[in-house]
């Protein structure tokens, strides 16, 4: 082996080294991640109190808990139809487009206006 | 200060070949052609749902309209049979379901999320039939009873008010009997399926639909499809973690999953240099966004009428811009676009709104991942906090529509939203449902007014120059129009639709182009994006937004307010100004 060779050999080692660290750092992180989703997490639902019942009910009733938008929660195309027409039929006075509707809206925009004016540049 | 790649943005001069040549345009052009593509698709099928629904309306209109003393049977029927009138059951829409499909929900063997065979599907069927019979049968009973006393009360002229209170309580009990046998129901529906031929299509078809404007922007497309490789298999994990049934019930969805995984590999064995023509992070959200755009439809803040508007169009703005203030002024917050995109991640509806407003103030990817990352873990927190606070504190008549108010007005994400609703229980549900619904579309007008605000008063301030009309225009993100304008098309469409048959704008807008085209792909496009910021994070660089726990303790102050005045602002409208409405929910 030429002194060349065996300087490669040595800086070869320590390289090999931090890239096993690398994959051993990696392949842990995700083996803990299937710890949580199949033995911690399921141990801790029994332990927080009404969180097993709050469990049971996402079961239950098959709600993706973890939507981030309403048009992926069914609930929220059940509830619409449901709401609008009680309104509909029970209030009629106050549902649709009314002044004091309409108010809201325009407080809205006039909240966002003076924040747009007022807010802190500098 | 990380360098130009890191931040989301789009600045230049004006050139009409932008229209061809940037990123901020492709998005735009991307996510209208699936929206058009879906409107070609399903607006064809609109006579044939009208007249579904109107067929709906001859059977129960009547029985529907007897009374207004309580919502009868008829009532009922009827808002059952325009739900089941959606667009997207034709034979396009359901093949579009299946290509764009996710791995599905899993426990103990992620083999399940991609295959499940004949024998295992027919397994689950037979298990689920009896407890669906059972259902079925008590259903059939309690509509019985309901009919009796629903009859009593109308022979009575629906003047005694016992005999209405009577028919009420029984078509209450009927209605829960009808949820669970629709459950059940649910579950005696499985199918055999092998998702993965599925998948490598899907990958394969982002690849080209991704791949032809980075090409056009003068970028390599086969480096382009060779990194993409990489970038959909980590979205693939994501996916598969945020799919486990424990993980569903913790709230830990794709945005954390992709974020993590991204940043595991990224600051372990590295990101291969291969893969990085595919790490677009500003590319697929605006493409995202743009379909996000489509379902911001205006017409739906009136459906919980002027209570809601209050609580989620009032409340919203003023937390947003009084957490900003105190981010500024007195925690003194270094970065203007971390502020304010905690600030809508807090006060309007957690991730979408961190990713909107982060892409309209130009804020750094490590700064979204931190407002992401604090929405996370409050959420998971608030969806079980929250309910336990308002069963052991609130009048047991106001846990319902009040506690369903606070909740949508103040949790982040929908799902925990809806999750912590429905443990109340149904009408706890559809009230923070909604609420939070409203809240949803108030994203595009913070945007736009994010948008607005940094490109007319912060970069200006930043860089000491005054600008003109034109140099605002170079500035402005252009995908904002790009959303903007595919919320004012939709909701336009939707009120159009709305206008001949009650129903109908659901039927073709929501249970149509929305559901049938933009979320089938918006979902995936959000989470390629997330691992696009992962796979380009530094733990080092993430960690110098954190001294001082200066965007902690933003968040905990903000959502404290957010508590208080929408508590406040809840009671206040739904029990002082409105309560004849409340009384009809």
């Amino acid at each position: 082996m030429t002194p060349a060779n065996e300087d490669n050999a040595h800086a070869e080692q320590p390289r090999r080294h931090k890239r096993l660290k690398a994959w051993g750092q990696l392949v842990g992180a995700f083996f803990l991640v299937w710890m949580f989703g199949t033995v911690v997490g399921p141990w801790l639902e029994t332990r927080i109190p009404v969180f097993n019942k709050i469990v049971e009910t996402i079961e239950k009733q098959d709600i993706d808990s973890n939507a981030y938008f309403y048009s992926e929660i069914k609930a929220s195309y059940d509830a619409e139809p449901y709401l609008r027409s009680a309104l509909e039929q029970g209030v009629p006075d106050q549902a649709g487009w009314t002044w004091p509707f309409i108010s809201g809206i325009v407080i809205c925009l006039v909240i966002l206006w003076l924040g747009f004016r007022f807010m802190p540049v500098d | 200060m990380a360098n130009n790649s890191d931040v989301v943005k789009d600045v230049g001069k004006w050139d009409w070949s932008e229209l061809i040549r940037k990123e901020d345009w492709w998005a735009v052009w991307l996510g209208f052609a699936l929206l058009i593509a879906g409107a070609l698709i399903y607006f064809p099928h609109a006579g044939e749902m009208k007249a579904k629904l109107e067929a709906a309306e001859g059977k129960y209109m009547a029985e529907a309209q007897k009374t207004d003393k309580f919502k009868t049977v008829g009532w009922f029927q009827l808002y059952d049979a325009r739900k089941k009138v959606k667009a997207l059951n034709v034979p396009a829409g359901k093949w579009l379901k299946k290509f764009s499909s996710k791995p599905k929900k899993w426990t103990s063997n992620p083999v399940d999320a991609f295959v499940m065979s004949k024998e295992k599907a027919a397994a689950k069927k037979a298990k689920a039939m009896p407890k669906y019979e059972a259902a079925k049968a008590k259903e059939k009973a309690a509509l019985a009873v309901a009919v009796a006393a629903e009859q009593a009360a109308q022979a009575a002229g629906f003047d005694d008010a016992g005999l209405n209170a009577e028919a009420k309580a029984k078509i209450e009990t009927w209605r829960d009997t009808h949820l669970a046998a629709g459950k059940a129901k649910k579950k005696t529906g499985a199918k055999p399926y092998n998702q993965i031929p599925w998948l490598i299509g899907l990958g394969v078809a982002f690849a080209i639909f991704f791949g032809i404007g980075l090409a056009a922007m003068g970028k390599s497309f086969g480096k382009f499809a060779l990194g993409f490789v990489f970038v959909f298999g980590v979205t693939l994990l994501a996916w598969l973690a945020a799919n486990q049934a424990t993980m569903k019930h913790y709230g830990i969805g794709y945005a954390a999953w992709a974020i993590l995984f991204g940043m595991l590999i990224s600051n372990t064995v590295g990101t291969p240099k291969w893969a990085m023509p595919a790490v677009q992070t500003e590319y697929y959200i605006k493409t995202g966004l743009v379909l996000l755009g489509a379902k911001i439809l205006f017409e739906k803040i009136i459906v919980i009428g002027t209570a809601g508007i209050f609580v989620a169009w009032v409340v919203t703005p003023t937390v947003w811009l009084v957490t900003y203030w105190f981010g500024q002024r007195v925690l003194k917050m270094q970065s203007k676009r971390l502020n304010a995109t905690i600030c809508s991640d807090m006060s309007v509806c957690g991730v979408s709104a961190a990713i909107a407003t982060a892409a309209a103030c130009k804020a750094k990817k490590e700064e979204l991942t931190l407002a992401v990352g604090l929405s996370l873990v409050f959420t998971s927190i608030m969806m079980i906090v929250m309910p336990i606070v308002i069963k052991a504190t609130f009048p047991v008549d106001k846990q319902l529509i009040l506690g369903g108010a606070w909740m949508g007005g103040t949790i982040d994400a929908t799902g925990a939203v809806a999750a912590a609703g429905a443990f109340l229980g149904e009408k706890a549900l559809f009230v923070a449902a909604t609420i939070k619904m409203i809240q949803n579309v108030l994203i595009g007008v913070i945007a736009f007014f994010v948008a607005l605000y940094f490109t007319t008063r912060v970069e200006v301030a930043e860089t000491g120059v005054k600008v003109g009309p034109m140099e605002i225009w170079y500035r402005f993100p252009k995908f904002v129009l790009g959303f903007i304008a595919a919320s004012l098309i939709f909701s336009g469409f939707y009120t159009y639709f709305n206008g001949q048959i009650a129903g109908l704008g659901a039927s073709m807008v929501d249970q149509g182009v929305i559901k049938g085209m933009g979320d089938l792909f918006r979902g995936w496009f959000f989470s390629l994006s997330f691992v696009s910021i992962g796979l380009a994070t530094n733990f080092r660089e993430l960690k110098e937004h954190l001294v001082g726990g200066k965007p902690f303790i933003l968040y905990v102050c903000g959502q404290s307010f957010n508590l208080m005045l929408t508590l406040i602002m809840a009671y206040i409208m739904f029990y002082v100004v409105f309560p004849e409405l409340t009384a009809t929910i």
